[in-house]
């Protein structure tokens, strides 16, 4: 059981517009010194970006938390927000939020981009999603 | 926050050449596509020309700006080329299934300007 840990971690605040490209820079940077390639960056930079909009458009804000594992294999990201939350997850990923400016294309997507994906939502608590990325095996620190 | 744009919109031949930069916000993009459709009614150009290779992340709002301004452009009577995407970029849009709508990809400049003469002299 991996292991994710809080020595090598980091917190950005969602309030604006503009945190969720600051959100994205940092998460690329981060993958980048954990030994993520190029492509794994540009994953891991899409999908918070996907998410921190969300956290920041239907969450009314939140934040991002990046962690390392304590084996150096990975990352985890957990976007928060305390916004009215989502009652069904799957209507969220299926067609009824997907259409423009709606929450689920980009849900979708970023979960394809990542290695584990969890969402969880209680109406009036708000919104958590994990997000974690292995780096691929064979990698030598 | 304060940030300035560095995105720029600049006439080349009968074409705009326009280069969105890195860290555009989602109102920034709204306004760049606006200030787009806007210079290519007033310079009366044949087509727009779009360059990404200041863009490191596409994602699903970023996306489908640049899908508006390659169609409405398209509706106003003008040829969108694009350039400068990058590969890890473009894996990450394909993983996604994000696409741009009528938007010509071409591997450099020189090829996109061929293109959009080419498009011109056919129409």
């Amino acid at each position: 059981m991996t292991t994710f840990s809080d020595e090598a971690s980091l917190q950005v605040e969602i309030q604006e517009e503009f945190d969720i490209i600051s959100a994205r820079a940092r998460a690329r940077v981060f993958a980048e010194a954990l030994g993520f390639g190029i492509v794994d960056q540009t994953r891991i930079a899409t999908a918070v970006s996907e998410i921190a909009r969300n956290a920041l458009i239907h969450g009314g804000g939140g934040k991002m938390i990046l962690l390392a594992s304590k084996d150096k294999k990975g990352l985890e990201i957990v976007i928060v927000d305390e916004g009215p939350g989502v009652p069904n997850i799957d209507r969220v990923i299926g067609h009824e939020y997907s259409k423009p400016g709606g929450l689920g294309l980009g849900l979708a997507g970023a979960k394809r981009l990542m290695d584990e994906f969890y969402f969880e939502s209680k109406p009036g608590v708000g919104t958590k999603v994990t997000m974690r990325k292995w780096l691929p095996s064979g990698f030598r620190w | 926050m304060e940030e300035v744009s560095r995105s720029s919109i600049l006439k080349i031949e009968d074409f705009l050449l326009a280069t969105p930069q890195e860290a555009m916000h989602d109102i920034a993009a709204i306004r760049f596509r606006d200030d787009i459709l806007r210079r290519l009614k007033d310079t009366k150009v044949n087509g727009l020309l779009i360059d990404l290779s200041g863009i490191d992340v596409v994602d699903s709002f970023m996306g489908r700006t640049i899908g508006e301004i390659a169609n409405s452009a398209n509706l106003i009577g003008a040829e969108v080329a694009m350039i400068g995407l990058r590969p890890d970029v473009a894996i990450t849009m394909v993983e996604m299934g994000i696409s741009l709508g009528n938007v010509y990809p071409h591997l450099n400049l020189d090829l996109a300007l061929k293109f959009l003469r080419n498009q011109r002299r056919g129409g």
